[in-house]
C-alpha cells in the first residue's frame, strides 16, 4: 500500500492522450502539466506513461487521466490501443521541425481512427520559446487546425507558457460537451461521452479566435 | 567505468551511477547495504565455484590448469572485498597489483578486466576471462545449435524477414502497384512465420533439449543456475553475460567494423547491404530507411540514460556506432526505440564490439519479432501474459476489468524495455541475469507474474484506472527487494516454461496478426488507390481458385443430382428415344449411357454457365479497370492540358506583369514631364508676375519722370519769368519812366 492514499473526491474523470512524433516534447508538456517539472534531460517513452491532474474546471472538479505515448512511428501498432476511450486529445509538433508538422495528419487520421468521433482534439505547437528556429509558422498551424476543426495553442514546456493553458481549454471544452449531454439527456449523471450521441465541436468554431497563442 | 560511477555517487544515485526517484531515496538507502552484503556473499560464493570448477577439471579448455591460478587470487580479490566492506572496485584493482603474489601469466589475465576497464573507450573487443571459458562454452552451445540448424529454419527465417521488409515496404507505399500483391504475399507468409517461429521454438527446444543432455553432463549447470539466481557479481556481470549470450560464438570478425565502415566508404556498403536486404530494387528506400533510423537514434542519444556520470561525449559515440551497427545489420529491425536502453547498459559493461554480439543475441534471438516493424510478437506476449494473470489472479483482473484497465499498459512498457526505468536498477540487473542466462523471454513473465503476486492486493483496493495504474507503476519502481523478486518469479512460477509459452503464443498470434492486418488495410485504404494493375491480377486469380472448388462441389454433388435429374433424363429419352432404341439394343444399358451422357452435358452446361459467369465477373472487372485506366488516363491528359494551361496562364501573367511594369515606368516618367511642365508652369507664371510688376514699375517711374519734367518746365517757365522780372528792374532802375513802364508788364501775368 505504500505510496498509495485514498482518491480524492472528483465530478468528473476525463482520459486524454498526448500524440505526436517522437521528440516533440509530449513527456515534458506533461510533467509540465501535472508536476510543474520540466527536464531538459527526459529520457525515451517506451509504449505508454501515465499521470493525473486533478483541476476545477468551471466550478467542478476535473480529474485528468492523461496517457502519453511513445512517438516513434511502429510503436503506433502498440499504443493506438491506448486512444480508446479518449474523450481529449492534445496532438503535438515541434515548432523548430516541419517534419513533425507534417506528421500531424497522419497521427490525427490514427486518432480519428480509433476514437470517439467527438473527441476534442487540440494541435500545439511545442518549444515555442525556440523563437530563432521557428520553421512551423503560426498561421500555418492555425489554417490546418481550422480546416481540421481542431483547437490550436502553441506552448513551451520549457517556460511553462500557455501549457496550464492548453489542457484547461481541451478539459472546458469536453465539460462542455459533457454537462451539454447531461442537461440533454435528463441531467444522469456525466461521465465520458456516450458512443453514438453526435456533438458537433465544429458549431463552436468561434473557439478558435478567442484563443491565445503565444506567438508574441 | 561502473567502479567511477560508485566513486562519485551521493544518495541521488545508485551504485550504477543511475539516479534514483526522489521519492525512493529513502527506501533505497534501506537497502543499500543489504545490496552490499548480498555483494560480497555472492562473489565469495562464484569465486569458490569457479575455482571448484576448474580444479574439477570439467572445463574442456586448456587454460583450466591455468585457471586454478587465477582463481584463487581471484577469491583473494573477493576476500579482501568482504574485509573492507563496500570497497569499490576501482579500490580493489589499485591494491591489486601490489597485492598480487600470483604467477605472471595470471596476473596477466587478471589485468584483463583492469585494461578494459580503463581503456574501455579504445578497445573494442576483449575476450572474457578465461576462468569463465567454461560457461561461455557451455551457453554457446545454444547458439550453435540455432546457427548450425537445418537450413529449412533459415530459409523460412529469410522469408520471414523478406515477409517483413515487404510489409514495411508496402506500408510505405514505395511499391504502390505492387503493394496489395506484397500485402497478400505478407499474409500468406504469416502462416509460414507462424509454422517458422513454430519451428524455431521446436529446434530451439530440440535444441535446448539436446543442450540440456549436454548440459545435464555437466555436474555444475544446476549449481550455476542456483548461483545465477542469486545474480551476478559486479566484477564479473559484463563478462557471464557475454557468455551466456555465446558472443564468441557469434562474432564474425570485422563484421561490426565493415558495418560502420559504411560511413566512411561512403554508400557502397549500404548499397551492398541493399542489394542484399532489398531484391525489388527499389533503389531509394533502404537508404532513406537508414536515414530515418539516423534521425531516430540521434534523437535518442541524449535520452539514454540522462544524466548519468559516465555517459560523456565518447559513450554516446560509441552508442551511436553500436545502434547503426545493429540497423544495419538488421533492417527488418533497424532501429526501435528500448534498443538504445539495452545498448548503453551493454556499453557500460562490456567493450563495443562485444555490447554489439551481445546486443544481436538479445534482439535477433531472445527478442526474435519483438522489435520490427510491426512489432507482433511483443503484442502476442502481453495477450499470453493477460491470459496468464487472469489464471492466476482471477480476482485482481476482475477488478481491473471493473475498472476498465488494461494491463498492457502498464506490462507492455515492462517487457520492451525488460524492465529498465521500470524497476530499481538492482532488481533490472538481476532479472537481466536470469534473462540471459535462460537465453528466452520466461523471466520477462515469470518477474510480471511476481510483480502482480507482490501488487494485487493493494491494487484490488484501488477505484479508478488512474489510480490502479500509478499505484501499480510507483509501487514497481520501488521493488527495492531485488533478491524477494528474483526468488519468487523463479521459484514461484516454475510451471510458466518455454514450450508452455510457445504454445499460448501460437494461440493468441493469429488474433494480433488478424488486427495487425486490419490496421494495415485501414491505412492501405487511407492511401491512393492506384494498385489497378493487382486488383485485376487478383480477380484473375480469384476465379480461377473459385472455379476449381465449385467444379470438386458439382463432382461431389454428382451422385446427389444424379436422382434428381432422373426427371430431365427421361424427358430427353422421351424426345430422342426413337432413333436411338434403333441403335441400342439393350434398353437398360442405353438408358444408362444416357443418363451419363446427360450427365455429362449437364455438368458441362453447369460449368460453363460457371466459368461465364466469372468470366463476367473477371471481365466486368477488366472493363473497370479499363475504364479506370481510360479515366486515368483522360484525368492524365486533362492534368497535362491542365499544366499547359497553368503554365500558358503563368506566360501570360507574367507578360503582364512586364506590360504593366512597362506601362507604371511610362506612367511614371509621364509623370515626372507633367510634373516638369507644371513647374515650368509655375516658373513661367512666376516670372510674368515678375515682368508685371517691373512693368508696373517702369510705368511708374515714367508718371514720375513726366512729373519731373513737367515740373522742370514750370521752374524753367518760373525762372524765365523771374529773370525776365530782373531783367525789367534792372532797365528800371536808370530811369524811373522806364520802372513805370515795366511795372504793369510784371503785374499782367
Amino acid at each position: 500500500m505504500a505510496g498509495y492514499r485514498a482518491d480524492e473526491e472528483y465530478d468528473y474523470l476525463f482520459k486524454l492522450v498526448l500524440i505526436g512524433d517522437s521528440g516533440v516534447g509530449k513527456s515534458n508538456l506533461l510533467s509540465r502539466f501535472t508536476k510543474n517539472e520540466f527536464n531538459l534531460e527526459s529520457k525515451s517513452t517506451i509504449g505508454v506513461e501515465f499521470a493525473t491532474k486533478t483541476t476545477k474546471v468551471e466550478g467542478k472538479v476535473v480529474k485528468a487521466q492523461i496517457w502519453d505515448t511513445a512517438g516513434q512511428e511502429r510503436y503506433r501498432a502498440i499504443t493506438s490501443a491506448y486512444y480508446r476511450g479518449a474523450v481529449g486529445a492534445l496532438l503535438i509538433y515541434d515548432v523548430t521541425r516541419h517534419a513533425t508538422f507534417e506528421n500531424a495528419a497522419r497521427w490525427l487520421r490514427e486518432l480519428r481512427g480509433h476514437t470517439d468521433p467527438n473527441i476534442v482534439v487540440m494541435l500545439i505547437g511545442n518549444k515555442c520559446d525556440l523563437r530563432h528556429l521557428v520553421a512551423v509558422k503560426t498561421e500555418e498551424a492555425k489554417a490546418f487546425a481550422e480546416r481540421e476543426s481542431l483547437y490550436f495553442m502553441e506552448t513551451s514546456a520549457l517556460d511553462a507558457t500557455n501549457v496550464e493553458n492548453a489542457f484547461t481549454e481541451v478539459l472546458t471544452q469536453i465539460h462542455k460537451i459533457v454537462s451539454k449531454r447531461s442537461v440533454d439527456g435528463g441531467g444522469e449523471s456525466a461521465d465520458l461521452p456516450g458512443k453514438g450521441e453526435t456533438i458537433n465541436v465544429k458549431e463552436d468554431g468561434s473557439v478558435l479566435k478567442r484563443m491565445g497563442c503565444c506567438s508574441n | 567505468m561502473i567502479a567511477d560511477a560508485v566513486s562519485k555517487s551521493d544518495h541521488k544515485r545508485d551504485a550504477y551511477g543511475f539516479s534514483v526517484r526522489p521519492q525512493h531515496v529513502q527506501r533505497y538507502r534501506e537497502y543499500v547495504n543489504i545490496y552490499k552484503e548480498e555483494e560480497v556473499e555472492r562473489s565469495a560464493r562464484w569465486s569458490n565455484f569457479l575455482e571448484f570448477h576448474a580444479e574439477s577439471g570439467v572445463s574442456p579448455t586448456n587454460g583450466s590448469s591455468e585457471n586454478t591460478h587465477v582463481n584463487p587470487s581471484e577469491s583473494d580479490k573477493k576476500k579482501e572485498k568482504e574485509l573492507n566492506k563496500g570497497a569499490e572496485r576501482k579500490d580493489l584493482n589499485a591494491d591489486k597489483p601490489g597485492s598480487d603474489l600470483t604467477p605472471g601469466n595470471a596476473r596477466e589475465e587478471d589485468e584483463v578486466p583492469n585494461r578494459e576497464k580503463n581503456v574501455h573507450k579504445v578497445q573494442l573487443w576483449a575476450e572474457i576471462r578465461p576462468s569463465l571459458q567454461a560457461i561461455e562454452d557451455l551457453m554457446s552451445v545454444r547458439v550453435k545449435m540455432k546457427g548450425d540448424s537445418t537450413n529449412g529454419e533459415q530459409e523460412a527465417q529469410k522469408l520471414n524477414s523478406l515477409a517483413s521488409t515487404d510489409e514495411t515496404e508496402s506500408s510505405k507505399g514505395v511499391c504502390e502497384n505492387d503493394s496489395e500483391d506484397e500485402f497478400y504475399d505478407a499474409e500468406r507468409s504469416d502462416p509460414i512465420q507462424d509454422g517458422s517461429s513454430d519451428g524455431t521454438s521446436v529446434s530451439s527446444m530440440s535444441a535446448a533439449a539436446d543442450a540440456a543432455s549436454l548440459v545435464s553432463a555437466c555436474p555444475w549447470k544446476d549449481e550455476l543456475e542456483v548461483l545465477i539466481h542469486g545474480g551476478a557479481p559486479m566484477a564479473l556481470r559484463g563478462e557471464l553475460w557475454q557468455a551466456f549470450a555465446g558472443v564468441k560464438k557469434r562474432r564474425v570478425k570485422n563484421y561490426y567494423q565493415n558495418l560502420l565502415a559504411a560511413d566512411s566508404l561512403g554508400n557502397d556498403i549500404e548499397q551492398e547491404l541493399m542489394q542484399h536486404t532489398d531484391e525489388k530494387g527499389s533503389s531509394t528506400d533502404p537508404l532513406s530507411v537508414v536515414e530515418k533510423w539516423k534521425g531516430q537514434i540521434e534523437k535518442d542519444l541524449p535520452r539514454t540514460f540522462p544524466g548519468h556520470p559516465a555517459l560523456d561525449d565518447d559513450f554516446r559515440n560509441a552508442l551511436r556506432r553500436l545502434l547503426t551497427a545493429y540497423a544495419r545489420h538488421n533492417p527488418s529491425v533497424g532501429y526501435c526505440q528500448a534498443m538504445n536502453f539495452f545498448a548503453a547498459l551493454l556499453l557500460l559493461l562490456m567493450p563495443e564490439e562485444n555490447a554489439f554480439w551481445s546486443l544481436t543475441g538479445i534482439i535477433d534471438d531472445y527478442f526474435h519479432d519483438y522489435y520490427s516493424e510491426e512489432m507482433l510478437e511483443s503484442q502476442v506476449d502481453q495477450r499470453v501474459l493477460e491470459e496468464l494473470l487472469r489464471e492466476r489472479f482471477p480476482k485482481l483482473v476482475h477488478h481491473l476489468d471493473y475498472l476498465g484497465v488494461q494491463v498492457a499498459c502498464v506490462t507492455g512498457p515492462w517487457f520492451l524495455t525488460i524492465f529498465i526505468n521500470m524497476l530499481p536498477w538492482e532488481s533490472v540487473l538481476r532479472v537481466w541475469d536470469v534473462l540471459l542466462f535462460e537465453g528466452n523471454r520466461v523471466m520477462l513473465f515469470r518477474t510480471a507474474l511476481a510483480l502482480m503476486e507482490f501488487y494485487g492486493p493493494a491494487l484490488v483496493t484501488t477505484k479508478d484506472i488512474g489510480d490502479a495504474v500509478t499505484l501499480l507503476q510507483s509501487m514497481t519502481g520501488s521493488t527495492f527487494d531485488s533478491s524477494q523478486l528474483v526468488f519468487t518469479a523463479c521459484m514461484g512460477y516454475q510451471n510458466v516454461h518455454e514450450s508452455k509459452l510457445q504454445e499460448l503464443r501460437s494461440k493468441h498470434r493469429p488474433a494480433v496478426i488478424a488486427a495487425f492486418e486490419e490496421r494495415l488495410k485501414g491505412l492501405q485504404a487511407w492511401r491512393d488507390s492506384k494498385d489497378t494493375a493487382t486488383k485485376l491480377h487478383n480477380s484473375k486469380q480469384d476465379p480461377n481458385s473459385v472455379l476449381a472448388s465449385k467444379a470438386s462441389l458439382s463432382n461431389g454433388s454428382l451422385s446427389r443430382s444424379e436422382s434428381g435429374s432422373s426427371y430431365a433424363d427421361d424427358i430427353f429419352i422421351s424426345l430422342t428415344g426413337d432413333c436411338e432404341i434403333d441403335i441400342f439394343q439393350d434398353l437398360q444399358g442405353q438408358v444408362l449411357w444416357l443418363k451419363g451422357e446427360l450427365h455429362k452435358l449437364l455438368q458441362e452446361k453447369r460449368s460453363a454457365l460457371l466459368r461465364a459467369e466469372e468470366l463476367e465477373v473477371a471481365l466486368m472487372e477488366m472493363v473497370k479497370q479499363d475504364n479506370r485506366r481510360q479515366l486515368k488516363a483522360k484525368i492524365e491528359q486533362l492534368e497535362q492540358g491542365v499544366t499547359e494551361l497553368r503554365r500558358l496562364v503563368s506566360d501570360k501573367r507574367e507578360q503582364e506583369s512586364a506590360m504593366i511594369q512597362v506601362l507604371m515606368r511610362m506612367e511614371q516618367e509621364h509623370k515626372v514631364t507633367e510634373d516638369a511642365r507644371r513647374l515650368a508652369e509655375q516658373d513661367a507664371a512666376t516670372q510674368r508676375y515678375a515682368a508685371e510688376v517691373l512693368q508696373e514699375k517702369y510705368e511708374e517711374a515714367v508718371a514720375a519722370l513726366a512729373e519731373m519734367e513737367e515740373r522742370a518746365v514750370m521752374a524753367e517757365s518760373m525762372l524765365e519769368a523771374t529773370l525776365q522780372y530782373q531783367s525789367g528792374q534792372v532797365k528800371a532802375q536808370p530811369s524811373p519812366r522806364q520802372l513805370k513802364q515795366d511795372l504793369p508788364v510784371m503785374v499782367s501775368p
